[in-house]
Order: C-alpha cells, then sequence, then structure tokens
C-alpha cells in the first residue's frame, strides 16, 4: 500500500521533465526502480470488502465526491469492479476497488447514494453479468436485452490474469472504510501537488 | 379483421413492456425515438405523457452500440487508433488524444512540445466545429431553421483548415503515440489565424442574431434546471455543470498538456437553465479561439512526433485512468494493460452518458416541447453514448 | 338546352375549374418561393438542378408526390382517412369565390363575403382533427389536439378585430370594403388601424399553422404532426390547402388593410395579385427567421395579449366611429 500510495501521489507534471526515454527501454527501467514515479491518474486508490461498499461509498458522497465511472475487469478470481470518483472543489481521483468472486458476482447498488451509478451498473451488468442487489431497474442497457449468450466482455480461460499479475505492487487486501487509513485517503485525495508543480 | 387485432397489440418491445406497467390511469406512452428529428440519430425515450405534460421519462440506448470496449481488448495498440474518434463523431479528436495519452502516460513517453501545441490547436479547433454543430441542432430543435446553415458554414471551414495536417473531416485520427501523424505548415498557421479573426467578427453576428432572439429567451431561460447537486449525483460535468454554476474544467483541474501555460477563461453562469448551457457554450468557442491563437503565438519548433516513438508499444503493466475536457464533459480512458501487444481491458468513460442519465429526473413535470430543448442542451451525440 | 342550366351555375362551375387552376399555379409559384427565399436566407443557391434556376423543381416535386404510393396505416378508418385532406382542401376553394380579384374580376359578389371566408376556414380544423384522429399515431392525435385549441383560440381574436374594420365600412362585402379604401398608401385602413392589422397578422399565422406557431407540426417534437402517416397525394393535398389558406388570408389582409384592387395607373388585378404576394412573402421570411414558440406560450400569446387589444382596437373603434 506504501509504494502504492508513493506511486499515486506523484505529480503528472514530473514526467513532462523526465528526459526521454528510448521505449524499448521503458518497461525494463520500470522494473528495476519500481519506485519511480510513472502517471496512473489515481491520487488515492485502494481495495475495499465488498461488504464495505456502500458505507465507504457513503463517505465518499459526505465528502462531496462524484462517480465518473464504473469499470469492471474479468480476472481470474473473479471481478474487479474500480469505481472512479472525481470532486469538483478539490479535483483529485479516488478509485475504490472491489473483488467479487467468480461464482456469485454479486455486490450492493450504489444508486441508492448516486442515482447516476444505475447505468454504469446496467452496463457491468450487460458486459460481465455482475449483479447489483438492490439496482430498481436492473435490465440490459446497451445490448439487446433477448440477448441470449454468455456476457459479451467476459474473457477465455486461458486469456484470464490474476491480481498478482495486473497489480504486482497492491496490497490487495481491503481496508476498511471506517479506518482512519481510509478516512486519510479521502481527505488527502488531491492532485494539487502536481498542480503546483507544473 | 387482420387489421383489428394488430390495433389491439399494444404490447410493445421488452423495454416498453417494462416500463408500462406503473403507468398512471389515464395517461399516454408515447416512443420518442429511436427515428424521431430531435433526438439526434437513434436516442429512443419512453416519455409517459398526461395531455403534453411529461409524468415519467426513461431513455433506452443501444441502438448504435459497437462494443468499442471490447475491439480495444482483440486489437493491438495501434490498431485501436481509429475506434475512440468514432465514438464522438463531433469531438472525434479529444477521444483520440484520450487514448494516445493514456498509452503514453502507462508508457512514460515523452511528447515533443511542438506536439502538444499542434494537439492543443487542433482539439481547439475541432471543439469548435463541435459546439458550432450543437448551436445550430439546437436552434433546429426549437423550430428555428437558418442558424444551421450559418453554423455549417463556419464549420467547413475549420474543417478545411483541419483537413490539411489530418487528411479527414470528421473522424480525424491524427494523434500518435508519441506525437502527431503530420506536421503543420505556414499555410495551415495563416488560415487558422484568418480564421479566428473572422469567427470573432461572426460571434457578435450570432449573439445579434439569435442569443438576443425574444422567441428563442423563452424557449430557453429558466427551462431544465438541473441543480449542482444533481450534477454531482449523476456525475454531470462540461457545460451542463458549468452551466449549473461550477467552474470545473479538466484541462484546469487536471490539467494535461501545456493547457497549464495558456491562458483562458472557464466560462460558468448560475442560472442552472438551458440558457446558462447555451451561453458557456458560445463563450466557450471564444476562449478556444484565445487559446488557439495563444497556442499559434508560442508555438515552438522541434519534433512533431517523438523519433523513437514506439510504432508497435507494449505498455508495462499497470492501469492507468486519463481525463480530459471534451466538447460535453469529461473523458476518460481507462486502460488496464497485462504488458501484452493488445490491452487487457479498456474502459471508455463517456461525459455524455452521465449527462443523459439527469434527463429523466429532469424532464418530469415539463412540457413536451421543454423536453425537446432540454435534450438538445445536454448535447448529445448517441454514438458516444452507446459506445 | 344551354337554356336547362342555370346561368348562375355555369359561371360558378368554370369559375370553380378557374379557381383550382389558381390555387394549383399558385402553390407550384409558392414552393418555389419558398425554397428559393428559404435558400437565401441561408445564404445557399436553394434548388438549381431543374430547368433554370430550378425553376421546374415544384413540377418535379409534384410528380414524385403523385408518383408515391397511397397507404393507410394499419388500423386506420381508411374512409374517414381519406376524406380528411379533401376536406381540408375543399373550403379554401369555396372562399376564393368570395375574394374580389380586380374591380371587375370577383365570382360571386355577396355582402356576407367576410363571413363567408371565415366560416370556410374554420372548417379546416374540423379535417385537421379527423386526420390527426384517424391516423391511429400519438404523434399525428398529438398534433391535431394542439391545432384545435391554436384554432379555437386564435379564431376569437380574429374575428374580433375584423369586427373593428367592419364597423368602420359598416359592411361585410369584401368588394365594398375595397372599394372604399383609395389608390394611395395613405388612403388604406392599415393607417387608420395599424394596430388591427398587426393583431391579424399575428392571427393569420397562427391559424395557417406558419412558424412561429406551426405546433400542429411542429417537426423537432412532433415528427410530422397531423399529416405524419400521410404519404403521397394525401400529404400533398394537405400541402396544397396549406398554400391555399395562406393565399387567402393574404388575400383578406390585403382588402381589409391594403386596399384591395385599388392602384394608380395599372389595372386593379396586378395591384392585387403585387400585395397578396408581398403578404406572402413576409410569411415566408418569417418562417425561416424565427424559432418556434412553445405551446403554452402560444396559448398566453392569444388570450393574454391578443384578445385583450383587439378588444381595445374594438372599443376604441366604436367610441370614435360613435363621436
Amino acid at each position: 500500500m506504501d509504494e502504492k500510495k508513493a506511486k499515486s501521489d506523484t505529480p503528472a507534471g514530473e514526467k513532462k521533465v523526465k528526459p526521454d526515454k528510448p521505449a524499448g527501454v521503458v518497461k525494463a527501467a520500470k522494473q528495476e526502480e519500481k519506485a519511480e514515479p510513472i502517471y496512473t491518474g489515481y491520487d488515492s486508490d485502494c481495495f475495499i470488502e465488498r461488504q464495505d461498499l456502500l458505507k465507504a461509498v457513503h463517505k465518499l458522497d459526505q465528502a462531496g465526491f462524484f462517480l465518473e465511472d464504473i469499470s469492471c475487469l474479468h480476472i481470474s478470481e473473479g471481478f474487479q469492479l474500480v469505481y472512479h470518483f472525481d470532486r469538483f472543489d478539490q479535483p483529485g481521483r479516488m478509485g475504490l476497488r472491489v473483488v467479487l468472486d467468480r461464482e456469485n458476482p454479486e455486490v450492493d447498488s450504489i444508486s441508492e447514494i448516486y442515482p447516476g451509478a444505475s447505468w454504469h451498473e446496467r452496463e457491468c451488468f450487460d458486459f460481465f453479468g455482475v449483479r447489483f442487489t438492490g439496482h430498481p431497474n436492473l435490465i440490459a442497457l446497451l445490448l439487446d436485452p433477448e440477448f441470449e449468450g454468455p456476457p459479451p466482455l467476459l474473457k477465455e480461460e486461458s486469456a484470464l490474469k490474476d491480481l498478482n499479475h495486473l497489480y504486482p505492487d497492491f496490497a490487495h487486501t481491503g481496508i476498511s472504510p471506517e479506518s482512519e487509513e481510509f478516512t486519510r485517503e479521502v481527505n488527502n485525495c488531491s492532485n494539487q501537488k502536481s498542480r503546483n508543480k507544473s | 379483421m387482420s387489421s383489428m387485432e394488430l390495433r389491439l397489440d399494444t404490447r410493445g418491445d421488452y423495454y416498453a413492456r417494462n416500463f408500462q406497467p406503473s403507468h398512471r390511469e389515464g395517461s399516454l406512452i408515447l416512443n420518442m425515438g429511436p427515428q424521431h428529428p430531435s433526438t439526434h440519430g437513434v436516442l429512443r425515450i419512453l416519455l409517459e405523457i398526461e395531455g403534453e405534460y411529461i409524468i415519467r421519462a426513461d431513455p433506452v440506448l443501444g441502438y448504435v452500440h459497437r462494443m468499442h470496449e471490447k475491439m480495444g481488448e482483440v486489437m493491438t495498440y495501434p490498431q485501436y487508433y481509429p475506434n475512440p474518434p468514432r465514438t464522438d463523431y463531433l469531438h472525434a479528436l479529444a477521444w483520440n488524444w484520450a487514448h494516445v495519452a493514456a498509452v503514453e502516460r502507462l508508457m512514460g513517453i515523452e511528447v515533443p512540445e511542438r506536439a502538444e501545441y499542434i494537439r492543443v490547436i487542433t482539439c481547439e479547433l475541432n471543439r469548435i466545429t463541435s459546439h458550432l454543430l450543437w448551436w445550430g441542432a439546437y436552434l433546429l430543435d426549437l423550430g428555428a431553421f437558418t442558424p444551421i446553415m450559418y453554423a455549417f458554414d463556419d464549420r467547413e471551414r475549420i474543417q478545411d483548415i483541419l483537413q490539411r495536417p489530418t487528411g479527414s473531416r470528421l473522424t480525424y485520427c491524427y494523434y500518435r503515440f508519441g506525437g502527431v501523424s503530420a506536421d503543420i505548415d505556414h499555410r495551415f498557421i495563416e488560415d487558422t489565424r484568418n480564421h479566428c479573426a473572422v469567427m470573432k467578427e461572426r460571434f457578435k453576428m450570432y449573439k445579434s442574431l439569435v442569443t438576443d432572439n425574444f422567441i428563442l429567451r423563452k424557449r430557453v431561460e429558466e427551462i431544465g434546471e438541473i441543480s449542482l447537486e444533481t450534477c454531482r449525483k449523476y456525475g454531470a460535468t462540461g457545460p451542463v455543470l458549468r452551466g449549473s454554476g461550477k467552474a470545473y474544467d479538466v484541462r484546469r483541474a487536471e490539467p494535461y498538456s501545456v493547457y497549464d501555460r495558456l491562458d483562458f477563461n472557464i466560462p460558468v453562469y448560475d442560472t442552472c437553465d438551458a440558457m446558462g448551457r447555451y451561453l458557456v457554450r458560445m463563450d466557450e468557442m471564444q476562449e478556444s479561439i484565445k487559446i488557439i491563437e495563444q497556442a499559434l503565438d508560442t508555438l515552438p519548433e522541434g519534433d512533431y512526433i517523438l523519433p523513437k516513438a514506439p510504432k508497435r508499444p507494449k505498455p508495462p503493466v499497470g492501469d492507468v485512468y486519463f481525463a480530459l475536457e471534451g466538447a460535453r464533459g469529461k473523458i476518460g480512458f481507462h486502460l488496464v494493460s497485462d504488458g501484452g501487444k493488445s490491452p487487457y481491458r479498456i474502459k471508455l468513460r463517456a461525459p455524455g452518458y452521465s449527462n443523459l442519465s439527469l434527463f429523466s429526473e429532469v424532464a418530469q413535470g415539463t412540457l413536451i416541447s421543454d423536453a425537446v430543448s432540454i435534450l438538445g442542451s445536454l448535447d448529445l451525440v448517441i454514438p458516444e453514448i452507446d459506445r | 338546352m344551354i337554356e336547362a342550366i342555370p346561368t348562375q351555375f355555369i359561371i360558378i362551375f368554370v369559375s370553380m375549374l378557374a379557381i383550382m387552376a389558381f390555387v394549383g399555379l399558385n402553390a407550384v409559384v409558392l414552393v418555389y418561393l419558398e425554397r428559393k427565399i428559404a435558400g437565401f436566407i441561408h445564404r445557399r443557391p436553394g434548388p438549381y438542378e431543374v430547368g433554370p434556376h430550378g425553376i421546374l423543381q415544384p413540377i418535379a416535386d409534384g410528380l414524385k408526390l403523385v408518383g408515391k404510393q397511397i397507404f393507410t396505416p394499419t388500423g386506420a378508418d381508411s374512409y374517414l382517412y381519406w376524406l380528411a385532406p379533401m376536406i381540408s382542401i375543399a373550403p379554401a376553394l369555396v372562399c376564393f369565390i368570395a375574394i374580389p380579384f380586380g374591380p371587375h374580376l370577383q365570382v360571386i359578389n355577396t355582402n356576407v363575403g367576410l363571413i363567408l371566408i371565415l366560416a370556410f376556414t374554420g372548417i379546416n380544423v374540423l379535417a385537421l382533427c379527423i386526420a390527426g384522429w384517424t391516423s391511429q399515431n400519438k404523434y399525428s392525435l398529438l398534433g391535431a389536439a394542439r391545432d384545435v385549441s391554436q384554432s379555437v383560440a386564435y379564431e376569437i381574436p380574429l374575428l374580433i378585430t375584423v369586427l373593428s374594420i367592419v364597423f368602420m365600412t359598416g359592411t361585410f362585402n369584401l368588394f365594398d370594403i375595397a372599394a372604399g379604401q383609395g389608390a394611395w398608401p395613405w388612403q388604406w385602413y392599415i393607417v387608420y388601424q395599424p394596430l388591427a392589422f398587426i393583431l391579424f397578422f399575428i392571427c393569420v399565422l397562427a391559424e395557417t399553422n406558419r412558424a412561429p406557431f406551426d405546433l400542429p407540426e411542429a417537426e423537432s417534437e412532433l415528427t410530422a404532426g397531423f399529416h405524419t402517416e400521410y404519404s403521397g397525394m394525401g400529404f400533398a393535398m394537405f400541402f396544397l390547402a396549406e398554400y391555399a389558406y395562406m393565399v387567402v388570408a393574404s388575400c383578406v389582409i390585403a382588402i381589409l388593410f391594403l386596399g384591395g384592387f385599388q392602384g394608380p395607373i395599372v389595372p386593379g388585378v396586378w395591384w392585387f395579385l403585387a400585395k397578396v404576394y408581398i403578404v406572402l412573402l413576409v410569411m415566408i421570411w418569417i418562417r425561416w427567421t424565427f424559432p418556434r414558440v412553445r405551446f403554452d406560450q402560444l396559448l398566453n400569446i392569444c388570450w393574454k395579449w391578443l384578445i385583450p387589444l383587439a378588444v381595445l382596437n374594438l372599443l376604441i373603434t366604436l367610441a370614435v366611429i360613435a363621436l
């Protein structure tokens, strides 16, 4: 988590002053010095447990965040939902990651708190078959409602990657929305530093 | 008798059946779209109306769904170049930029300064064309036929200018990983400068001819009021948000490229109505002109593309979220890479998607004519929403 | 043999044929004018391909409409459905018999001419109502509903403004009204009744469903309103009727306010046609310039502004006459 945090606090502007690197070297360079900042677009990023989602989102709502989108990812553990939040007054992107297991891809709907999430959730339902409990109208949004067959964005078994592969330097255990850490993440979520530098 | 049987078949399709059950006694279910002059393409809205008043509205999407996200997963990075611009054909360069920049950020590619300036100039030109078309089409929705012709006049000239470096007129695919595909020449610069001067005069004419028109003002003022809180709850961005009194612009909030070096204002109106959104866009075009002129003044010499830019990039493992300000709001590009030749997952955040989702709340209790006015003021591009 | 048929009948028969030709010709000219003027206002050439400067375009349009498949929507009452366009056009033709085109060119010089025209134009509402109702289309129905409330509302100020002219002249006879005015503009009733002219003109725009009051066929809201489902000649009849009513309305305006066939030097007919076409041009010009009003605004304009103003105008007229 600390490593990730170091990553996320990195200023976007710093990238510009970095000397040009030949493309082929980029990856190798990254592997050598993992701490070196690379832009991710996340100013704050954390995994939370599935049952804590509503609490966490509620906290974000009170902190004045708005929902950008919900991005779903098919991984070998099951699914990863990434809720992207941002703020008008103190811009900074917060990523909430929830991992759902394969057999029962189900999570609480946040459309009560953010009515705008309703469509994003329907989209995830459409493309991945993830179910959102408590959603008022969970029907197909972009696909044909009478479409039969597996959801189109599911990957083949052989193509699936796991969390350790995709996020190697990341603590995949969820933090509690009540914890100090989470509150700190929420309050400090800002891209102010990078903006000041640039 | 068969005609009689057909007449009784009023169950409708899946969505209509889903929409119908809770309808009120004596109300009428009206299908607006997918072929309707003012739903701009193939948006379909199910309306429950009483007289001309809307009780409920429910947009139905997916009529131009092309699954760009899936295409992103099966194509390599360069193969995906032409796809994002085809989602929002009106502000194609912004989407092109979102794709390119997301990959650049993930790989840490440094874009030459000149290329950044060229991107700013072309993207802002494209923003003006987008707003011009919106302006014309919106007034067409309100029953004024003439402005769209004037808008196209100016738009065509900008397209002529953009055609020189980009080679296309609508779905531009001009940016490459590490720069742009072709340099701009002195004629492009000259034409752009001339047209900027012309446009400034045209804006004055637009104001006196159209914006100040009494009937128009009656049709847009105090119509479709969207509070700031509604915007936040639905994630509305762009002119919709700025028309509700919040100066939030990704170009300032999360500066990318060289926008932090350019001097421009964020137009804000706190009337929250369609007029606020209208005026934001009208002012934004003038700000874009300002940006273009500044960028042309300070255009540095140098490479237009990084000489060692990867032709077939293989970004490192990780994910990146890149946001930029499109004509309709915040465009987001979530890219997850597993280190392979093609992305593991691409998620496109379409600003119109969030902006449209608040329609059903705002449209309640308005007249059909107002609903048309509200829809127009949201500036929808359906292919972008359906992706 | 000839004696067996009354002369009056022959006159009416021949003149009806002439009127139909006149209406048809007018529609052709107006279609061309409308498109050319729209082009001029849009800064584009307009029709340009068919004939020199696109002059044969209306004929091409007409041929296309004649050639289109006639079809009746599923579940529509086909008898009423096809009756509607005919009900729409027929009264428009009848209206022309009372109009004095020149000092010696009028079918029937009747002393209820004005009432005849007002009565017959009112029938059009019925036609649009039937068309909207029988089309089995919700948009058509909404268009028809809009048309009924719009026409009923605007008929009132229209009649009241007409009354102020009638009180001034003391007659419903259109020939007498025209003849009562002089050859020069300062002798026309528009000088005596400027407010009445403006009110009447606004009402006429609304009655003929012209922009900015074209709500029954507001295409951005109701696709095409009451004629959404009509194809081919069914649509063409409505189209023709719309132009016919425009011409009738312009004729009435020319007679009531612009001195009718009165004018110096050239024969009266030419003056009359010139005045009618000037009014028509203004109507076309307005259509391509203004956005459409909203439906409740339209009715507000009528009930809150036009009717009180028309009544006021009538009272002032009466007061002046009484003095």
